[in-house]
């Protein structure tokens, strides 16, 4: 199968010190990807190159094999939709009209929302159960309900590929695992291809068909959950002592921090 | 809420009506009062001389159009400008673009030159330099600083109105009260070809800017927002401060600062329709007229027969407004 994210020798620098460092890996149509590492390994910069944000300093980015320089933002908006983390609003808005962005790159300039994109709104917000909070205003909304309203923004735009960006910061663990497991139906049903950064290895463990694990901006390594998850690497890429064994219940990779 | 077309044309339709209204009952309203018969009169052509014919059609009503212009096109570029700099603050006044515009055509006048349009072209410069200065102090690491961006306005406005003092006190008495009046804001010299080039400069801005409506409610969010949802965030940011300083430019070149209305318009219509560009700017290019139609009145007839500034009045306003606002943000960034 043909690859729909493919990175080559991607470096890249915000200064004079490279962040990202001769970065290549490829994504398949479909996979669940988790990003991992420590704070400062690179992971949101490269969530940023992956949807032309920031521009690579030097390495090229493919989709569907079109480099994405060559690709419009517009038609780039069509297929990548991004859960960034939580924007401070300055605005009154309501939740509807949050989510009723995502339909923005199908839209002419003066056009209106029609009915198709009312559905599809409306549709985005029944899957992250948030449509009993439609009208309120997003000053009003708590962390968790916030987050979730911005993944129905980002599944608005109909998207064959989400980058998300640490979707389960701030949220309480019913919620981290709500959000989970509705990106894990979003990949599974739609086809959706994932592709979030992860603090928690743990849920990354559990819910990635492959783990990115980075470190000082070079992949560390790559591979499904029982194969990177183990305690040499996270003792080395960490720089701190765990301990790892096997969830009983779902028969993957599960971290324990070691306490004194 | 979500605008739609039938929301659009019902609130253009009545605030359009409102304006209409408020058109006529400034036109009766000042140090003469005119008796509605005769505006009937005027109206119809079946009076058209003598002195309420003349007050009314010489005197009153391009000065009355003239406030609704500035006032719709002031509200517009602070519509433009609080969504693009993400700060519910921001307005030409504010963050001295008004007093940079005010600056240039001073100097035109200063250097005694008389090329046509010159004035209009050194206050365009100003407001230009004036916005790239504030802009470029108040960058600060992943963006501008809501505070710093205010901040810088207030210095470069206290320098501004210092150069202006300054020429004040040392130019010839004739220039004199043309400058001081410049200061507040003067409408009283409101001439029917500029009202002519005002509602043309206006109209295509207007359309420009509106072009990019639903751009304004996403750029409002953050610009990293902008390009997720495939906006050239760039180049549309670029345009719209563009046509933000051409329209200020002309404003002050034609009626000086007049602060504030930029503020209170802008924010009054997100109240009453919400923040979707596609009704906000419609609605306060209409209510801005509404707006400055009033706070002239007001200016012409509350020390009558002596008059107002009509930016005195702008100010007793929106001052208190600005205080009010910028309490309502600060017990959102504690959140």
């Amino acid at each position: 199968m043909d690859s729909i994210i493919k990175v080559r020798d991607l470096s890249f620098a915000y200064t004079d010190e490279l962040v990202l460092e001769e970065i290549s890996f490829e994504i398949l149509p479909g996979e669940f990807v988790s990003v991992i590492g420590p704070n400062g390994s690179g992971k949101t910069t490269l969530l940023k190159l992956l949807y032309g944000y920031l521009s690579p300093l030097k390495g090229t980015i493919y989709l569907s094999n079109t480099p994405i320089k060559k690709i419009t933002r517009r038609d780039l908006a069509k297929r990548i939709a991004v859960v960034s983390q939580m924007p401070r609003f300055h605005f009154e808005l309501t939740a509807f009209e949050l989510v009723m962005m995502g339909r923005s790159p199908y839209m002419g300039l003066l056009a209106f929302e029609a009915k198709e994109d009312f559905e599809i709104a409306g549709e985005a917000m029944a899957l992250t159960d948030v449509v009993d909070f439609k009208e309120r205003n997003i000053f009003s909304l708590s962390g968790g309900e916030l987050q979730r309203v911005l993944i129905a923004r980002a599944l608005a735009q109909k998207p064959q590929i989400m980058l998300l960006d640490e979707p389960t910061r701030y949220l309480d663990i019913k919620h981290q695992i709500n959000v989970c497991r509705l990106l894990k139906r979003m990949n599974k049903d739609r086809g959706i291809t994932i592709v979030s950064v992860f603090h928690d290895i743990n849920l990354a463990s559990y819910f990635s068909d492959r783990i990115i694990v980075m470190k000082e901006g070079r992949i560390h390594g790559i591979g499904p959950p029982g194969e990177v998850i183990t305690k040499e690497t996270l003792d080395l890429v960490y720089g701190c002592h765990v301990f790892v064994d096997e969830n009983p219940l779902i028969g993957r990779p599960r971290v324990t921090l070691v306490g004194e | 809420m979500i605008a739609t077309r039938r929301k659009l044309a019902l609130i253009t339709l009545g605030l359009s009506i409102i304006f209409v209204l408020v058109l006529v009952i400034s036109i009766l309203l000042g140090t003469a009062q005119i008796p509605f018969s005769d505006f009937y009169d005027i109206l119809t052509g079946r009076l058209s001389h003598g002195a309420a014919y003349s007050i009314v059609v010489q005197i009153r009503l391009p000065r009355i159009l003239m406030a609704a212009l500035v006032g719709g096109a002031l509200s517009i570029c602070g519509v433009v400008m609080q969504s693009i700099l993400r700060n519910p603050l921001a307005e030409p006044f504010v963050l001295g673009l008004s007093g940079g515009a005010a600056v240039g055509s001073i100097l035109f006048i200063l250097l005694g030159l008389s090329m046509a349009g010159g004035s209009f072209f050194f206050s365009f410069a100003g407001a230009t330099l004036t916005l790239f200065v504030v802009l470029v102090l108040s960058k600060s690491k992943g963006g501008f600083s809501t505070t710093r961006i205010i901040l810088t306005g207030v210095i470069v406005n206290a320098f501004f109105t210092a150069f202006i003092m300054f020429v004040i006190v040392t130019t010839s008495d004739e220039l004199l009260h043309a400058i001081l009046f410049w200061l507040y804001g003067d409408l009283s010299g409101a001439a029917y070809v500029n009202v002519g080039i005002l509602s043309m400069v206006l109209f295509l801005s207007f359309g420009a800017i509106y072009m990019f409506s639903r751009y304004l409610n996403i750029l409002g969010i953050n610009e990293e927002l902008g390009y997720q949802l495939g906006i050239e965030v760039e180049r549309v940011k670029y345009v719209l401060l563009i046509l933000v300083s051409i329209l200020t430019a002309f404003t002050v070149s034609l009626s000086g600062i007049i602060g504030f209305v930029g503020l209170i318009v802008p924010h009054l219509m997100r109240m009453a329709f919400g923040g979707d560009h596609r009704l906000l700017l419609p609605a306060s290019l209409i209510f801005g007229g509404i707006f400055m139609m009033l706070a002239d009145t007001a200016a012409r007839t509350i020390i009558s027969p002596s008059e107002l500034p009509v930016g005195v009045v702008t100010a007793f306003l929106g001052a208190p407004f600005f205080l009010m606002l910028m309490f309502r943000e600060n017990r959102r960034w504690i959140q």
